[in-house]
């Protein structure tokens, strides 16, 4: 109990609201069956674009669909997307990462001219590409995703194992006969633990913003998916007169984007062991 | 033995930090190494302790040429050689309790049990001057001084032979300095351990070591009685070393 206040306390207030925020948008989408007044995709004409009432909180949809409900169910598949595409990232980042950055050698630079191809490319043109090429959906989405990110990951994750890589620590445990296998899973991966973190998340929130563009583009997720870059789509030819349609599944894609890089920034400090914030880990 | 550092990858640079030095250090002696930094001491110390793979030469220890050891025929021997390094700051896993570090090397040789570890490091904490009180907490939460004794404590749980000090005192206080130093003095004689003590700083040196080699650019230039160095050196080099260091001494 201590141990979370402090912890809390580290992240500092705007930390603590983002965690909020994000708690919120993730508990609705999460319950979004219990929670949604109206079956999320049920058509009815003759309530097209019906004005926010006590009935519609948030109106109606083009296709008279409830946008409250939608807007409920808009983030499940996007979020479930991003984590899998970022674990994905992460896994492949920190494979290519430690080896590159802890045997260096030729095996550095193969890994590193890989790194530099891939980030060189156009990343939201690249994704369009490869959606478009093996079609729009959750599965080119996947690809396209870890394609363009994993490059980032693992150069993040090369830096910080070089960092570690000159600290007497990793020195001493070799000569008391540490293996390269103990000495990476013992002392090379624990001491990165905190950027790592910080990396995935702010990972998750850029990710999200990128699936948001693509289901935007029409690349992405598909009508009649409910899904926030898909309703901010669907929104678009009716703005100017109903602005909340576009209003409410914009705010929540750059709520949630804004908060996970919030929490991104505030764990950035509360894990660094160097400072007094990160009193609580001990 | 030798080694030379290779940087660049079209245009191979080669830097030659350790040139055809050749040595060896008496069972229970203490050889002093001293050479302004950048010389390459650190760089012979972790050759002589197989951190560092060499280029030619040969290495023995207590009478194995070990110089085609594999790291897997050196596990064992890493029990008996040891190095303490310069910078307290970095030395422990920052995320690991002092009584983690401690116990860690005798659980990694598989020597002893949990409990039979936290005996023999609780039986090493008076030797190095540390109380127990200590053992709970994180590196950062430990004064310099006290990290480089847990280090000398980590290093003895293994009952090593001989030691590479590579510069153990120079990053702490000089009022430090010599507690550490007089520690590394006790421990030495109750277990009869064999020292290579480096130092860019003569004077101490000249007060630990039973022989000094000096060393300039990569090579050894000298190598002689503690005595003999400081009174006769004969290289220029050594030469320039003493008179600085006698300046020094008048001035004080
Ligand atoms: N890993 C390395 N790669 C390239 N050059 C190195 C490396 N380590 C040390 N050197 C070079 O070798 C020389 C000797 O360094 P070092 O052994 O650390 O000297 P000292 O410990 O006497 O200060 C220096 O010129 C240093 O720049
Ligand atoms: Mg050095």
């Amino acid at each position: 109990m201590i141990r979370l206040r402090l912890f809390l306390h580290s992240l500092g207030p705007i930390g603590v609201i983002s965690i909020v925020i994000l708690i919120v948008l993730l508990g609705s989408s999460l319950l979004a069956p219990w929670l949604a007044p109206y079956d999320p995709n049920q058509i009815r004409m003759s309530e097209r674009l019906a004005p926010i009432s006590g009935e519609h909180w948030l109106g109606t949809d083009t296709l008279g669909r409830d946008v409250f409900s939608r807007l409920l169910y808009g983030g499940r598949v996007s979020i479930m997307l991003a984590l899998a595409v970022t674990v994905a990232t992460m896994l492949i980042g920190l494979i290519i990462g430690t080896l590159a950055g802890y045997f260096g050698g030729w095996l550095d630079d193969v890994t590193q001219a890989g790194i530099h191809i891939f980030q060189g490319l156009p990343g939201l043109s690249f994704m369009i590409a490869i959606a478009g090429t093996l079609g729009p959906g959750v599965e080119s989405m996947f690809i396209a995703l870890v394609v363009t990110s994993w490059a980032d990951f693992s150069r993040v994750v090369r830096g910080e194992v070089m960092k570690i890589r000159e600290e007497s620590y990793i020195e001493g445990i070799r000569a008391i006969g540490g293996n390269h296998m103990y000495t990476l899973i013992r002392y090379v991966i624990p001491n990165m633990i905190g950027p790592i973190i910080v990396l995935f998340t702010v990972r998750i929130g850029r990710v999200i913003l990128s699936i948001a563009s693509l289901s935007f583009l029409g690349l992405g997720l598909q009508p009649p998916t409910p899904d926030w870059g898909v309703m901010v789509n669907d929104a678009r030819p009716f703005f100017r007169s109903y602005f909340h349609l576009i209003l409410a599944p914009g705010l929540c894609i750059a709520l949630i984007s804004f908060a996970i890089n919030c929490i991104g920034d505030a764990l950035r400090d509360a894990l660094d062991t160097k400072t007094e914030k990160a009193g609580w880990l001990s | 033995m030798s080694k030379a550092f290779q940087s660049g990858w079209l245009r191979q640079r080669k830097h030659e930090a350790v040139k055809h030095v050749s040595f060896s250090i008496g069972k229970g002696e203490t050889l002093g190494l001293i050479g302004e930094s950048g010389c390459g001491k650190s760089t012979l110390s972790r050759l002589m302790v197989k951190l560092l793979p060499f280029d030619q030469g040969k290495l023995f220890f207590e009478d194995t040429d070990i110089t085609k050891y594999t790291m897997k025929q050196l596990f064992p021997l890493r029990t008996k050689m040891q190095i303490i390094f310069q910078h307290p700051d970095s030395a422990l896993h920052p995320r690991q309790t002092i009584l983690q570090s401690l116990v860690e090397p005798l659980l990694l040789h598989q020597i002893t049990d949990r409990k039979q570890a936290i005996e023999r490091v609780m039986d090493l904490l008076a030797p190095v001057g540390l109380n127990e009180e200590i053992l709970s907490r994180y590196p950062h939460q430990v004064s310099g001084g006290q990290i480089q004794r847990v280090v000398i404590a980590r290093a003895l749980t293994l009952s090593p032979r001989f030691i590479v000090l590579d510069e153990p005192t120079s990053m702490l206080d000089v009022s430090v300095q010599a507690q550490v130093i007089d520690v590394l003095k006790t421990i030495q004689k109750q277990f009869d351990l064999t020292y290579l003590f480096i130092s860019h700083d003569l004077d101490l040196v000249a007060h630990v070591s039973d022989r000094i080699a000096v060393m300039c650019k990569g090579e050894i230039v000298e190598l002689d009685q503690s005595k003999k160095v400081l009174n006769e050196p004969v290289h220029p080099y050594s030469q320039k070393l003493v008179n600085a260091f006698r300046g020094y001494q008048t001035n004080r």
